[in-house]
C-alpha cells in the first residue's frame, strides 16, 4: 500500500466512523435535543436531570412549566394541567441554585410562549452565588450555537450507555412518563424514625439576628432576585408567575434555628415577598407554616422532603387560591407561628407526640 | 488551544491545513500561506485567553528588530550592547511573569518586608519561546545566522504545533523547511505518517497520562499516609504519566508539523531506556539539553577548563533546568539532585560503567524516579514523606483512590480495580522500555492495514474520551 492510498483510506475510515456515531445519536438523540422520542422511552431520571431537561424545553409540547428543587419533583403534569390550565412540564433541577432554575427558564422562554410558571422557592438557596450552579451543567445542550453540540454527539456515555438503553426499550412507550419523570416519593421510607434519625432536639439557645420590620434582602439573595426571577417577571408580563414557600416539616426549622439561621432566613423570605408582591403577574403561597402537615413527620422522609401526596395538596390549594399572600403582614404572621412552634419544640426539648 | 480538544481536532486542524495548501498553490512571491499560518498560530495561541496575544506579538517584533540590527552592524562593540538588551528584556519578561511572585514572596520571608505580589497569570508558553527567540538573538549577535524576513520568522516562533511546549526548535531546523518550494504542497507521504504519530500521540496524552494523572494526583493528595507499596506505585505512576504526557504532546506536535512538511526535531528518545544520567539527558526533553548545552554549558568552558569546573558548569546548567521548569525551591532542589548524579557520574564513570548493565539501568530509573518526587511534590515535607515511605517496608494494600484511575469504563468491577492497575503498570512500563518510541515508528512509518487501524481507533477513542455524562444525583432540596 503506498503512503497516499493509505492516508486516504485511514481518512474515509475516520470520517466514515465520526459521520456514523454522529448520525445515530443525532436520530436516535436520547435526550430529545433535536426531536421528542417516539419509537423508545427516553432515559429521563434524577441522575441525567441536567440532561433530559434541555430535550424537554427542546422538543416537548407544553405552555407551562414547573420550576424548583425536589421539592417540586413530585408534582404531576397532568393533574395541573387539570386544575390550573396550561399543559405542563417539569424543569425541575434537584438540589438547583437560584442561577439552575434561571437556566431553565431561559430555555423555556427561548423555547416557548409561556402561559404559567410554578416556582418553589427555597429561601436557603437564595444564599447559593448567583452565577454559580449546582454542578457542572452540560451547557452545550442550552446555547443555541450548535457546533458546541458535538459534546453531545462524540460523548462516550451517550454512546455507550444512553443509546444502548434506548434500544433497550424500542417499541415501547410510556405515556405516564411525563407525570413520573424525577418523582422519588415511592423510593424512601416516611415516618418519625427517619425524619429524626441523626437529630438532636435541646433546649439550647442559639443565638439570631433581630427580626426586621423592614426586611431587607441580603447581599446575595438581592442579587439572586435581580438576576434569576425579576429580569423574567419584568420581561414577560403576559405569563403568570406562581411562587409558593414549600412546607418543610418543623424539625427543618428547627435546624435552621440550631444553625442561628432561622430569623435571617424568614428576614430574607419577608424581603423576597416584599420584592415579589407589586407585580401584577405575580402570585406568592406560603406553605411554611402550614401546621397540618409541618408537625406531622409521617408526610415526610427527612427534615424538608415531603411525599407527592403534599405536592396535590399544594396544587389543589393554588387552584383554589387558598394559601395566598396578599401583604407582608400575612407573611410576617405565618413566621411568627413558625417562631412559636420553634420555641416550643425548643421548651420540650424533644420531639412529642403531639403539640 | 489544546491539542485535546474538539475545536482542535475537528476543526482548527483540518481548517488550517486546508487553508495553508491551497494559499501554498499561489506563487512563492505571494506568501499567503505563511501569513495564514502566522495568523492561524495566534487563533491558537490565543484562544483560550487572547490577552496573551499582545505580549507575543511585541516579544517577536522587539527579537526581530534586534536582531536585524546586529545582523547588520560588523561592529562588535555596536552588537554586544544590542545583545544584552535582548537577553535583558527575554529574561525580564520570563522574571516579570514567571519568578517574580517567587522572589519577592522569598525576600518577604527572609526580611520580613510585605512587598506586594503580582499575582500574574503565566503567558502560555513563555519559557518556550523565549527560548526560541533568545536562540536566535544569540546567534545574530555571533552572526552566525542568515537574515530572515519578519514572516519566516514569526513563522519560526509561532508555529502552532511546538508553540506551547515545545520542542524547543531553531530557526535554522525550521525556517529553511517552510522556504522550501516543495513544502508548499500537500505530501501524502508526509501527512501519512504524521497522522499516525498524531493519533500515537493523542492516546499517549490524553489516554495513558491522564489514567496514571489520575491515581498520582490521589496519591500526592494523601501523601504523608502512604505505604511503602502505594509510595512505589504512586512514584512510579508520576515517572509515567511525566513521560506520557510530555512525550504525547511531542509526538502530536510532530505528527502535525509532518502534515504541514516540516519535521520538527526529537525531543524524547525512550529516556527510560537510559544506563546513565547523562544518557538520560541525551533522550530526555533533547531541545532543551540542546538549548542550555549550547547557550550555557558551552559559554562557560564546557568540560574544557579541568575536572573543578566541569563539575561547576554541571551544577550551573542543572540549577538553570530547574528554575526554567518552574519558580520553586523543589524545582531548584531537583534540578540540584541531577546535577549532582551527573556531577558524581562524571567523577565515578569508570567504576559506574564497569557495574552489570542491569544494575546501571535499575540505579538511573530509580534516581530519575525518586527525583520526579521531588519534581511533582507541593512541599518538601510531602516529597520527603514519599520517599520515606517508599524506604520503610511498611507493606500494606493499595487504597481505592488509587486503583480506581484504573477502573474500567462504566465502572464494571470494581473489585478488580487493583488488577487493572497491574496491567495498566505493566504495559506502561514495556512501552517505555521495550517498544520503539513514536518517533522511530513514524520515521520508519509502514502504511499497513493494522497502523490503519490503530489510527482511526485510537483518534476516535480520544475524542470520545472528552466529553461524558456526569450523572450527578444530589437528593437535598
Amino acid at each position: 500500500m503506498t503512503r497516499k492510498r493509505w492516508a486516504l483510506l485511514t481518512m474515509a475510515m475516520l470520517l466514515g466512523a465520526l459521520s456514523l456515531l454522529i448520525g445515530s445519536v443525532v436520530i436516535i438523540d436520547p435526550f430529545e435535543i433535536y426531536h421528542k422520542a417516539t419509537a423508545f422511552i427516553p432515559p429521563i431520571s434524577s441522575g441525567t436531570q441536567s440532561y433530559s431537561n434541555a430535550g424537554i424545553a427542546r422538543s416537548y409540547d407544553y405552555d407551562s412549566v414547573i420550576i424548583g428543587s425536589s421539592m417540586t419533583e413530585n408534582f404531576r403534569p397532568s393533574k395541573l394541567n387539570a386544575l390550573l390550565g396550561g399543559r405542563f412540564v417539569k424543569l425541575c433541577i434537584n438540589g438547583g441554585t437560584p442561577y439552575n432554575h434561571r437556566q431553565m427558564l431561559d430555555m423555556a422562554f427561548a423555547n416557548r410562549d409561556i402561559r404559567t410558571v410554578l416556582y418553589g422557592l427555597d429561601v436557603d438557596a437564595l444564599t447559593f452565588f448567583y452565577t454559580t450552579p449546582k454542578t457542572e451543567m452540560p451547557d452545550y445542550l442550552y446555547s443555541a450555537d450548535l457546533l458546541d453540540d458535538v459534546r453531545y454527539w462524540l460523548n462516550q456515555s451517550v454512546l455507550g450507555k444512553y443509546i444502548p438503553a434506548c434500544l433497550k426499550t424500542l417499541g415501547q412507550s410510556d405515556p405516564d412518563q411525563i407525570d413520573t419523570m424525577y418523582a422519588w416519593g415511592e423510593d424512601f421510607a416516611y415516618g418519625r424514625d427517619a425524619v429524626l434519625a441523626g437529630k438532636h432536639i435541646s433546649s439550647d439557645e442559639v443565638p439570631q439576628e433581630e427580626r426586621q420590620t423592614d426586611p431587607v434582602l441580603s447581599q446575595q439573595s438581592m442579587l439572586n432576585v435581580e438576576h434569576n426571577l425579576i429580569p423574567f417577571i419584568e420581561a414577560h408580563p403576559q405569563t403568570e408567575f406562581i411562587f409558593f414557600f414549600p412546607p418543610y416539616s418543623l424539625a427543618r426549622w428547627y435546624e435552621f434555628y440550631q444553625q442561628g439561621k432561622l430569623i435571617y432566613h424568614l428576614n430574607q423570605k419577608d424581603a423576597v415577598i416584599k420584592r415579589l408582591l407589586p407585580y401584577d403577574n405575580v402570585r406568592i403561597y406560603d406553605f411554611h407554616a402550614e401546621l397540618d402537615w409541618i408537625l406531622n413527620l409521617d408526610l415526610y422522609v427527612d427534615t424538608e422532603h415531603y411525599g407527592p401526596q403534599i405536592n396535590s395538596e399544594i396544587a389543589a390549594r393554588i387552584a383554589r387560591d387558598e394559601n395566598r399572600i396578599l401583604s407582608l403582614d400575612e407573611a410576617r404572621s405565618n413566621d411568627a407561628v413558625l417562631i412559636d412552634y420553634v420555641g416550643r419544640l425548643r421548651a420540650l426539648g424533644a420531639w412529642p407526640d403531639s403539640f | 488551544m489544546l491539542f485535546n480538544s474538539y475545536v482542535f481536532i475537528l476543526a482548527f486542524l483540518p481548517l488550517t491545513l486546508i487553508g495553508y495548501f491551497l494559499l501554498g498553490r499561489l506563487p512563492e512571491r505571494i506568501p499567503l500561506n505563511k501569513l495564514f499560518l502566522v495568523l492561524a498560530s495566534f487563533v491558537f495561541y490565543g484562544y483560550n485567553n487572547p490577552s496573551y496575544v499582545p505580549i507575543i506579538v511585541c516579544s517577536i517584533l522587539i527579537n526581530y528588530a534586534l536582531s536585524q540590527m546586529m545582523l547588520a552592524s560588523e561592529k562588535k562593540g555596536l552588537r554586544l550592547p544590542l545583545m544584552l538588551l535582548g537577553l535583558f528584556l527575554n529574561l525580564g519578561v520570563l522574571f516579570y511573569f514567571k519568578y517574580h511572585d517567587f522572589f519577592i514572596s522569598n525576600f518577604n520571608a527572609a526580611f520580613k518586608t510585605s512587598f506586594a505580589l503580582h499575582h500574574l497569570m503565566l503567558p502560555l508558553g513563555i519559557s518556550f519561546f523565549t527560548f526560541q527567540q533568545l536562540s536566535y538573538v544569540i546567534d545574530s549577535y555571533r552572526r552566525t545566522v542568515p537574515r530572515y524576513n519578519i514572516l519566516d520568522y514569526a513563522l519560526f516562533v509561532t508555529f502552532f504545533p511546538q508553540l506551547v511546549a515545545g520542542p524547543i526548535v531553531l530557526h535554522s531546523e525550521i525556517v529553511p523547511q517552510f522556504a522550501d518550494e516543495k513544502n508548499r504542497r500537500f505530501n501524502f507521504d508526509n501527512f501519512a505518517p504524521g497522522l499516525y504519530a498524531f493519533a500515537l500521540g493523542l492516546f499517549k496524552k490524553v489516554i495513558v497520562a491522564d489514567t496514571f494523572g489520575a491515581a498520582v494526583e490521589a496519591g500526592f493528595s494523601s501523601a504523608l499516609s502512604l505505604n511503602t507499596i502505594e509510595a512505589w506505585f504512586v512514584a512510579i505512576g508520576y515517572t509515567l504519566q511525566l513521560y506520557f504526557d510530555f512525550s504525547g504532546y511531542c509526538d502530536v506536535a510532530t505528527g502535525v508539523g509532518l502534515m504541514f512538511n516540516i519535521k520538527i526535531p526529537l525531543n524524547f528518545n525512550s529516556p527510560y531506556k537510559s544506563m546513565n544520567i547523562r544518557e538520560f539527558w541525551q533522550r530526555w526533553h533533547i531541545t532543551l539539553s540542546r538549548f542550555l548545552t549550547s547557550y550555557i554549558y558551552f559559554p562557560l568552558g564546557g568540560s574544557r577548563k579541568g575536572l573543578t569546573r566541569t563539575c561547576i558548569n554541571l551544577m550551573i546548567v542543572f540549577l538553570a533546568s530547574g528554575l526554567w521548569h518552574g519558580a520553586g525551591w523543589l524545582f531548584l532542589l531537583w534540578g540540584l539532585m541531577h546535577g549532582a548524579a551527573s556531577v558524581l557520574y562524571r567523577l565515578f564513570r569508570k567504576q559506574y560503567d564497569s557495574l552489570h548493565p542491569a544494575l546501571q539501568w535499575l540505579m538511573t530509573f530509580c534516581f530519575v524516579i525518586v527525583a520526579w518526587v521531588f519534581f511533582r511534590a507541593t512541599s518538601l515535607a510531602d516529597a520527603l514523606a514519599i520517599v520515606k515511605s517508599m524506604l520503610m517496608m511498611d507493606f500494606g494494600p493499595i487504597r481505592d483512590s488509587i486503583t480506581s484511575a484504573f477502573a474500567l469504563p462504566g465502572g464494571f468491577r470494581p473489585g478488580y480495580n487493583g488488577i487493572f492497575m497491574m496491567i495498566w503498570y505493566v504495559l506502561a512500563l514495556v512501552a517505555c522500555l521495550g517498544m520503539r518510541n513514536t518517533y522511530e515508528k513514524t520515521m520508519d512509518f509502514k502504511p499497513t492495514l493494522l497502523n490503519a487501524f490503530t489510527t482511526v481507533v485510537l483518534i476516535l477513542y480520544v475524542t470520545l474520551s472528552l466529553s461524558g455524562v456526569s450523572v450527578f444525583l444530589y437528593f437535598n432540596f
